[in-house]
């Protein structure tokens, strides 16, 4: 029996989904995403990348192809104990919470030790520098310390898995640029494995160690780019020759298959 | 500090002028022109009527401010409580909610001879007849509340295998909040109007009078001043009721303040 330390995380093996209707919504995806493996999902709007993300998180079901995750059904594996984290297109915050108290939810809803929360929400905001605003209401704060608090929040208990939506699809781009290399920051030091979903070329060459292009819908992985860039990565990398031309290389990619 | 002074000086002088200007004219016209008090007496004869049956119209506001107080909050509580119930399934909400529109719909004079069979003469009746009106908004907007939930909460909750019971404490309850204080300014003034009209109708034969049997009463013995005298006090009494109410409202939703 093969060690399942040493199994891929997430198997998606021929992976579709059709809505009633019908609607394909995706179809024939395969791929894996090894333990502590960081990837990018790029492709046009609409393609189906958000689709591939839920299906993951076990949010829906495939209708045909295998897929699984720590090598159960997503859903099992959720309700099984693996813990995922997910930071959605924007914030996502309880208006009515405060803002410790937002990173709370996911630990109540876990049921993990009341004794536990203050150290990890302490943990949490001190990640991402935001202490001073523990009390706060997230209509306080910027969109961008929104998105922080998003991303910690997903990142309280502690993930083996982090999916992430197009988290900073609505921020500037100065803004956009810090949270990615705050992004691979927690990367480096909590060694989760992530499925990162944008439609920015820069950013997915950035951030990931594999970029995967989707194509218009139904959605289907067509090209696999390996991202060479030694660890950890600098703002500076941004500027390089062969930063440029890797990103060109995806982006030729896309406008090839775009209607 | 001259300025908040300024400003309310601004916000309340046009209207507190206009009321001035309408009771000289009222004055003015009903002295000239000898008009019968039983028909239009003068507002000096009112505030007379008043000061006379002071002792009367406390006691009267008293017991139908009572009577719209119970009846509002019982409507408050026992909406909220079907809400509740109507939240958790569609076949309830569709089970239910015909009769729901009955209490909507049923004029108060049809079945007042049903309350009196049922209830008596007096208070009780009139707290029902109050409480009847008052709930119906109450309803439909805390079921819209807990129904209008951002689908992302929905899937966050998900995540995290949260119980049906979290669901509903910790995302629909708090989410229905401004829903249920909208629906209860509506029902608040509706309680006041219920008890008022129920008065009318179910609230005689009693020991203690409210403001509606004593409006009944004044208009039999065509004693007009005093019949003035008691709709000021009813207007008075639903005016505080919609400023309580309101500012209320304001402390509640600043939490719920929209982003």
């Amino acid at each position: 029996m093969a060690n399942p330390a040493t199994n891929p995380l997430v198997a998606c093996d021929n992976v579709g989904l059709t809505f009633p209707g019908p609607v394909q919504a995706l179809e024939g995806t395969t791929f894996q995403l090894q333990r502590g493996e960081l990837v990018s999902v790029v492709g046009p709007s609409g393609c189906g990348k958000s689709t591939l993300l839920r299906l993951i998180a076990g949010l829906i079901a495939n209708t045909s192809g295998n897929l699984q995750v720590a090598g159960q059904s997503a859903m099992q594996a959720r309700q099984h104990g693996l813990h995922i984290g997910f930071v959605f297109q924007d914030a996502t915050l309880l208006p009515w919470r405060t803002i410790q108290d937002n990173i709370r939810l996911p630990l109540e809803l876990l049921k993990i030790p009341r004794s536990e929360h203050a150290t990890r929400i302490r943990e949490a905001l001190e990640l991402v520098g935001l202490q001073d605003f523990a009390h706060a209401l997230p209509n306080q704060l910027s969109g961008g310390m929104r998105m922080r608090v998003a991303l910690v929040r997903a990142l309280v208990t502690h993930p083996e898995l982090l999916l992430l939506d197009e988290p900073f699809g609505a921020l500037d781009e100065i803004t956009r640029q810090r949270l990615n290399e705050d992004l691979l920051a927690l990367w480096r030091s909590q060694k989760w494995s992530g499925v990162f979903i944008t439609h920015n070329v820069y950013e997915a060459v950035f951030l990931s160690q594999r970029v995967l292009v989707m194509s218009p819908r139904p959605g289907r992985l067509i090209a696999d780019v390996p991202i060479p860039f030694e660890f950890p990565r600098t703002p500076e990398l941004r500027g390089t020759a062969e930063f440029a031309k890797l990103a060109a290389e995806v982006s030729s990619l896309l406008r090839r298959i775009s209607p | 500090m001259r300025s908040t002074l300024w400003k309310g000086v601004q916000w309340l002088g046009p209207p507190l002028g206009l009321f001035i200007v309408v009771l000289i004219v009222w004055q003015l016209t009903t002295s000239l022109f000898h008009v019968p008090t039983y028909l239009f007496p003068s507002p000096w004869m009112v505030f007379q009527a008043a000061q006379e049956k002071r002792q009367d119209l406390l006691q009267a506001l008293w017991i139908t401010g009572s009577a719209a107080s119970l009846g509002f909050l019982s409507s408050l509580c026992a909406g909220f409580v079907i809400s509740l119930a109507f939240s958790q399934s569609p076949l309830i909400r569709r089970s239910c909610y015909p009769y729901a529109i009955f209490l909507q719909t049923v004029p108060i004079v049809a079945i007042a001879p049903l309350i009196i069979n049922w209830f008596g003469f007096g208070f009780r009746s009139v707290v029902i007849v109050s409480f009847m009106i008052g709930l119906f908004p109450i309803i439909t907007n805390t079921t819209t509340g807990m129904l209008a939930v951002d689908r992302r909460f929905l899937e966050l909750f998900e995540i995290y295998n949260a119980s049906r019971w979290h669901l509903l404490w910790k995302l629909r309850v708090p989410n229905c909040v401004p829903f249920l204080v909208a629906g209860a300014k509506t029902s608040s003034g509706l309680s006041v109007i219920g008890a008022i009209v129920g008065e009318f109708f179910v609230g005689f034969g009693s020991d203690s009078h409210g403001l509606g049997y004593y409006i009944m009463l004044s208009s039999g013995q065509l004693k007009t001043d005093v019949l003035f005298a008691a709709v000021l006090t009813c207007t008075l009494l639903g005016l505080s009721v919609f400023v309580l109410i309101n500012l209320v409202s304001q402390l509640v939703l600043q939490r719920w303040n929209t982003q």
